[in-house]
């Protein structure tokens, strides 16, 4: 498996900060990556193990390792990229104890969270990798409607805003240069727009408890 | 040790459908072709005139990355542009219809030349009397929100294998182009120019433009050295275009500059949307070339020896067209 | 969202929520300070629930790209590469807004210049990349000179000089 593809340069986001807080002695941080990654990691070790009782299991072995290795952790790939080796190593390590086949990747599409995945993983075998079922893709329509409604019912500049950010992916200094305000300005009308979809989404994504990943 | 306690409720737990590709050119709704793409691309043409905006503009070429601040301003009679350099080199780049100078600031040389592709006339490409939709066809998609604005996309599909496809966004509006994608016969983006962020309606002052564009003190002014000419002799143009390409002019230095570089014929082609240039010089025994291959984005570049003269190909083309092209105009002493 | 719809003034415990929640949404962006981080902690601390908060802000991105993708489907294959490029360009434009052309004096060099013998390496984002004089010159030309038609006006010219080669 070939890690995510790596952006020339890391885009800004919270990991760095993050990780650096870390590494000067607060534990809390890390606490935080792992609520961001976790879903992602289980994701995609479930792809890598058929086992799934395993995975949350070995999830968690992942980000302990990840905790302890942290010292290494040169910033010189991006942090999920760094996870993502350790992920796949950990899952690796367990499948041979666990004596199954050591594991033959071939790279093929790319999957949401913009990981690389093997089809051989793919044949319906009562598990079921990508689980695609009929709900869950009229789940996945209604949930894009919803935030797309969300969007078109904010307020121009919160709409503006929130596009800049995540779709544009523009800091708040371009996002302020570019609406002609503040910075502390487009990050009250981020955190609103953010609130907004999220009240709206979160009664369906509740909605989806009892699926796995 | 931090704890791990999957606190939150399992809200991650659905999957996205994937948006399935069909072939390489995408699932645009197949809704009726409302007009040629002559019409259409009139219409991108329109949209510059009449109205001001400003804009950060990236452009992404295989691993380059190039951004920019852009001011547009057109009223009845004139057009006029103004393009900071945001990466690279500090430039300043401005234009009045087809007239251009470039500040190079930090070498204090400004640039000055003409551009006849950049003419006020509509629909120009049609002077050779083809029409585009011979080459290309249109397909339109639905809207997407870009650089917070909503955009329509289109496709334009060719009908060959000679020339890439593009994929457009203009704001639904106004018709401006926010976004373009060339793309290759696969449909992989080869290349893109977008503004990150679009402020439609701004005032631009076009007489701080003009002022701005005549004021040269503390530089160097540079014309252009090369001249319109008459084809060289040994280029051969046929009276029908080749892979719907046309010979648009011809370019060459004076006699007067080095004589190398005066022998090299600067000749320009289109096929009313992609431009290709092949420079052909005669071979020098001092100067050994070796032929090559590469490609900028979605420039590609072809180099060889074809009888006795050095033709190198450059253009937004498939590498096979700017091979065709290279062979095909060449009159063989 | 009526931002002037308020029947009674928020409770101070609200207004203090609303600032942690405010500084988590900062926070996924990477845009909050040393010294709010240090206060965002202990306050997660105090209230556990907003690690919740957390997790929510996280997705919105992605659920917001897919969204917008999902209004009119186009290949997203290539997409997600051009994407992070774009934020990685965007991001770093705004360091530089200064328009220099009415200072009239040199502006920050992303490019730097090391003359060889007979090529010229620049240095660029994606690292240092071998470029032949000769084809650069002839490059340069073709994006001056070439005529890219009916896309000339809106986004041929713009996009040629912004690709500008030649230093």
């Amino acid at each position: 498996m070939t890690p995510p593809d790596e952006p020339v340069r890391p885009l800004p986001n919270s990991d760095s900060l993050l990780v650096q807080r870390c590494l000067d002695g607060d534990k809390r941080a890390f606490d935080l990556l792992v609520i961001k990654y976790q879903r992602r990691v289980e994701r995609l070790i479930g792809r890598m193990v058929r086992d799934v009782d395993a995975v949350p299991d070995i999830a968690q072995e992942t980000f302990i390792r990840a905790y302890r290795a942290l010292p290494q952790y040169r910033g010189d790939a991006q942090f999920y990229t760094w996870l993502y080796r350790i992920a796949v190593n950990t899952a690796k390590k367990r499948l041979m104890v666990m004596k199954r086949d050591p594991l033959v990747f071939a790279p093929d599409t790319v999957d949401e969270d913009g990981d690389e995945t093997s089809s051989v993983w793919r044949e319906p075998r009562g598990y079921s990798a990508d689980n695609e079922t009929p709900e869950s893709v009229l789940a996945s329509r209604e949930i894009a409607q919803a935030v797309n409604d969300a969007m078109a019912a904010l307020p121009p500049d919160l709409r503006t805003a929130i596009e800049l950010r995540e779709l544009e992916g523009l800091s708040y200094e371009a996002i302020a240069l570019a609406q002609g305000c503040p910075i502390g300005t487009v990050r009250s009308r981020i955190f609103r727009a953010r609130e907004a979809i999220s009240a709206r989404i979160q009664p369906m994504l509740e909605h989806q408890t009892g699926k796995r990943w | 040790m931090p704890h791990f306690t999957p606190l939150i409720p399992a809200f991650g737990r659905w999957r996205w459908a994937r948006w399935a590709v069909v072939g390489g050119w995408g699932l645009l709704a197949a809704s009726a072709v409302a007009g040629t793409v002559d019409d259409w691309l009139s219409k991108t043409q329109e949209a510059t005139r009449g109205r001001a905006y400003t804009g950060t503009l990236v452009v992404s070429a295989g691993e380059e990355l190039s951004v920019s601040k852009v001011w547009h301003v057109c009223d009845r009679t004139t057009q006029m542009e103004r393009v900071d350099s945001l990466s690279g080199p500090a430039r300043t780049t401005i234009r009045r219809n087809s007239e251009v100078i470039t500040f190079a600031h930090d070498k204090k040389i400004a640039y000055t030349d003409q551009r006849e592709s950049l003419g006020l006339l509509p629909m120009r490409w049609r002077a050779n009397g083809e029409s585009l939709d011979r080459l290309y066809r249109l397909r339109e998609g639905g809207v997407q929100r870009v650089a917070g604005h909503d955009a329509k996309v289109v496709e334009l599909l060719p009908h060959d294998a000679s020339r890439w496809g593009y994929r457009i966004w203009t704001e639904a509006q106004t018709g401006v182009v926010i976004k373009l994608q060339t793309l290759d016969g696969r449909g992989a983006v080869l290349e893109q120019v977008a503004y990150t962020e679009l402020q439609l309606g701004a005032s631009v002052s076009m007489q701080a433009l003009e002022q701005r564009m005549k004021n040269t003190d503390g530089y160097v002014v540079k014309p252009r050295a090369l001249k319109k000419s008459t084809w060289p002799p040994y280029v051969r143009l046929k009276p029908e275009s080749m892979l719907g390409f046309s010979a648009m002019s011809c370019y060459q230095r004076a006699e007067t500059d080095a004589p190398a570089l005066s022998a090299r014929a600067h000749c320009i082609f289109s096929d009313g949307l992609a431009s290709v240039s092949v420079f052909v010089e005669p071979i020098r025994a001092d100067a050994p070339f070796t032929p090559t291959q590469t490609q900028r984005g979605a420039t590609q570049v072809v180099t060889q020896a074809l009888g006795p003269y050095w033709v190198s190909a450059m253009g937004e083309a498939p590498p096979e067209t700017l091979q065709r092209l290279s062979k095909h105009l060449l009159l063989q002493p | 969202m009526n931002e002037t719809m308020t029947q009674t003034s928020p409770s101070p415990a609200q207004i203090e929520a609303d600032h942690w929640r405010e500084c988590l949404s900062a926070l996924v962006d990477g845009e909050l300070s040393a010294t709010e981080v240090d206060g965002l902690m202990a306050a997660i601390e105090r209230d556990p629930q907003l690690q919740a908060v957390w997790a929510r802000y996280q997705t919105i991105g992605p659920l917001v790209v897919r969204a917008n993708a999902a209004l009119s489907p186009v290949p997203a294959a290539n997409d997600p590469v051009f994407w992070r490029r774009w934020a990685l360009a965007a991001s770093f434009v705004a360091i530089s807004t200064v328009t220099w052309g009415l200072l009239e004096q040199s502006a920050p060099d992303s490019a730097t210049l090391a003359q060889g013998q007979d090529t010229v390496w620049l240095s660029s984002a994606a690292g240092p990349m071998m470029r032949d004089p000769v084809l650069e010159e002839l490059l340069q030309e073709h994006r001056e000179l070439g005529d890219g038609g009916a896309l000339q006006v809106s986004t041929g010219f713009l996009r040629n000089v912004t690709l500008h080669t030649t230093p």
